[in-house]
């Protein structure tokens, strides 16, 4: 595993790998490697939390893990399985043996007839650590909270049948949330917590500039004023960095050098989702090109 | 970067620094924060690393630490100014003067049910130090009529824990004995091994149930005036912590508060809602709403597995067939019905109200619920 001696160090990192991060995040990335508590990201769709853990496993260079989060999540599907088939064929090589049916059990349900799921999988990775991802984590049922609380306090993880295995090399921990419900307190004060906000106006143009090249000074400009006007207004899905760099590319593929009102209506798609936020699009454009355009 | 090993322990570091950074933990309690002995501990260590290195990393480090949400950090910022680095002419901010409360001990493994570190859990505490009758067992059986606007924030907290706990507890109680999301070890063998070389056959132990979803509908008629807006409350907490819920008010007509009670603030969603003008507090037609229900809301809100609670006093002003024949409707879609009644908790009250008279043969269960008490043995009526 890499290492990056202080902040300065970490930003330059990001910065290689195509993140612009706020100064903010970083003291709470560098702690989470530091302290060994996990942290926890919550901020608008499309802030740039998922790609947070990505880069810095890149950073880090080592694996990431992803448990993406939703309703019905359960230990089948997150920590472990039987792998039944395999049990079964064990089962029948035994047939003709006179191992006790007992014995047959104990052997059928070992290590090796498990399947590791995301969470067990980065609990006993055996090189050095791995990031853990658990993104989108408000989309689980409580019960599944209650459960990553014990994982998250000693990074252990039990199995009736098999025992308690406990992490070698602790996860560095990332969880993201788009706060559509509220997280249990306890999980909360397990983790650091930061709040992504959306990037600052000249953040968002350099962001544009490193994955855009191609767009002119200009234009990166009046895209990030109308995307942050927009991001003022009562949308129900006001738009991220993704749909800023979408709507970007949109526009250079379309050859499209600035904007007015029909490059607005034409484009529009990618920056908004809903029918209701057109309205308050259309209601607001002429303010909006205004403020774009000086 | 030896302060941030985890084995040395924080007491190594120089005291003074020590010492601030625990004045520092007090003044955000006195705050509302909940502050731990590991936020303290890991908060020294952060100071020794970054305090007079990087001042704006410290602050950034400090507030991931002791913050929770984004109204926190809010907070939090002015008050590390106020303490670490006064601007000129301001005065420093110090330690709330009285003693220090004792570093509250994490509870061992498991969910730490004291989700709130506030009052609710300083109701809990009291209830070890005074005799007789605890603060929070009056809390848990007060009427709801009878609650004081000062009570009404401590049972809030109260009711968010407790319901927490409930939802914590229900899938578990749910699985009961007989299930196991396992193979069915002895079965399954036996119906191989009879199978010779044939395809596998796997038998298990049964299904997961799951977590039944709710449909609440609440009377905001007059006749419940004093107890619809705690419950009201409570819906909230409710609404805002467990998505599997559905919530709609009722008096003359119906309305879905699922979206305004999922608010961000308690006050933001009160307001909404008087936004709206429900036709509060003027006559009930709880047949009508009942219908309503059925067949604005019913495909969309109804799973087979959905249980469905109305609050309500019963003092009905329509139709009594309406109002059976609307349970009746509710009855096909829902797995269980359950009305609860403030007024069953009034002693000598008889269901004999024309409207509660002809609901009772079509209700499941029928139960009090003046007080948080008998709402939390919902949990109860839930398993079955
Ligand atoms: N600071 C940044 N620097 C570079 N790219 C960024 C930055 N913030 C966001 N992005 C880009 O924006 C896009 C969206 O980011 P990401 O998917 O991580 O958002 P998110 O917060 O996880 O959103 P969601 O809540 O929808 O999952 C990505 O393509 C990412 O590269
Ligand atoms: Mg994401």
């Amino acid at each position: 595993m890499k290492r990056f001696s202080d902040l300065e160090a970490l930003d330059a990192g990001f910065r290689r790998l195509g993140y612009m991060a706020e100064r903010s995040l970083l003291t709470p990335l560098f702690l989470l490697t530091r302290l060994g508590r996990p942290l926890l990201l919550e901020g608008h769709a499309g802030v740039g939390k998922t790609e947070t853990a990505k880069v810095l496993a890149q950073l880090l260079g080592v694996e990431l893990i992803r448990l993406q989060c939703h309703e019905g999540l359960d230990v089948n599907s997150t920590i472990y399985e039987w792998n039944y088939q395999k049990q079964l064929l064990a089962i029948k090589l035994h047939e003709k043996s006179d191992a006790s049916p007992e014995s047959i059990e104990r052997h059928i349900f070992g290590p090796e007839f498990l399947l590791e799921r995301p969470l067990l999988r980065a609990v006993t990775h055996k090189d050095g650590p791995v990031v853990l991802l658990i993104d989108e984590v408000d989309r689980a049922d409580e019960e599944f909270e209650a459960f990553l609380l014990e994982l998250l306090s000693d990074f252990q993880i039990t199995i009736p049948e098999v025992g308690t295995i406990t992490a070698t090399h602790p996860p560095f921990v990332v969880l993201t949330s788009n706060r559509t419900r509220e997280l249990s307190d306890a999980l909360k004060r397990r983790c650091l917590y930061h709040w992504i906000d959306y990037p600052s106006a000249e953040r968002e143009r350099e962001i544009l500039r490193h994955k855009v090249p191609q767009i002119t000074e200009d234009l990166a400009r009046q895209v990030v004023e109308l995307v942050q006007s927009l991001r003022g207004l009562q949308l129900e899905k006001p738009p991220g960095v993704a749909e800023t760099l979408d709507w970007a590319i949109a526009l250079l593929a379309l050859g499209l050098t600035g904007l007015d009102e029909e490059v607005l209506q034409a484009t529009k798609g990618c920056l908004l989702k809903s029918t209701e936020d057109f309205r308050v699009l259309q209601s607001q454009l002429g303010s909006l090109l205004a403020a774009a355009g000086d | 970067m030896s302060q941030f090993s985890r084995s040395q322990s924080a007491s190594d570091f120089h005291e003074p620094l020590r010492a601030k950074v625990v004045g520092f933990s007090h003044v955000l309690r006195h705050h509302g924060f909940q502050v731990g002995l590991r936020e303290t501990e890991d908060a020294v260590r952060v100071a020794a690393h970054f305090l007079c290195a990087d001042f704006a990393a410290f602050r950034d480090g400090l507030r991931s630490l002791y913050c929770l949400s984004q109204e926190e950090c809010g907070t939090f910022d002015p008050l590390f100014e106020g303490y670490w680095a006064p601007p000129d002419g301001a005065s420093r901010i110090t330690p709330p003067s009285t003693a220090p409360r004792k570093e509250r001990r994490e509870f061992p493994g498991g969910l730490d049910l004291t989700t709130g570190f506030g009052d609710a859990a300083d109701v809990e505490q009291s209830t070890r130090t005074t005799s007789g009758a605890s603060t929070l067992e009056v809390l848990r059986t007060m009427d709801f009529s009878q609650v004081t606007p000062v009570d009404q924030v401590r049972l809030e907290r109260l009711a968010a824990r407790l319901w927490r706990r409930m939802y914590v507890n229900l899938p578990r109680r749910l699985r009961g004995a007989n299930w196991k999301n396992r193979l069915h070890f002895r079965r399954t063998m036996r119906r191989n091994l009879s199978q010779g070389g044939d395809p596998l056959y796997l038998v298990f132990a049964g299904r997961k149930p799951r977590r039944p979803r709710l449909v609440v509908m609440l009377d905001v008629s007059g006749s419940m005036e004093l107890y619809s807006f705690t419950f009201l409350r409570l819906l909230y907490v409710l609404q805002r912590r467990f998505r599997r819920v559905h919530s709609f008010v009722f008096s003359t007509a119906l309305e879905d508060v699922s979206g305004v009670l999922a608010a961000r603030s308690l006050g933001g969603a009160l307001a909404a809602l008087s936004r709206k003008r429900i036709g509060w507090n003027g006559g009930t037609r709880i047949g009508d709403c009942l219908h309503a229900l059925v067949r604005e809301h019913g495909g969309r809100v109804f799973r087979q597995d959905s249980v469905f609670i109305i609050l309500s006093d019963g003092l009905d002003t329509g139709e009594p067939e309406r109002l059976a024949d609307g349970l009746k409707a509710i009855g096909k879609l829902a797995r269980k019905v359950i009305w609860l009644n403030p007024l069953l908790g009034i002693a000598g009250y008889e269901p004999i109200a024309r409207g509660m008279s002809t609901a009772l043969p079509l209700v499941d269960v029928f139960a009090p619920a003046h007080n948080l008490e008998s709402l939390l043995d919902i949990e109860r009526y839930l398993v079955k």
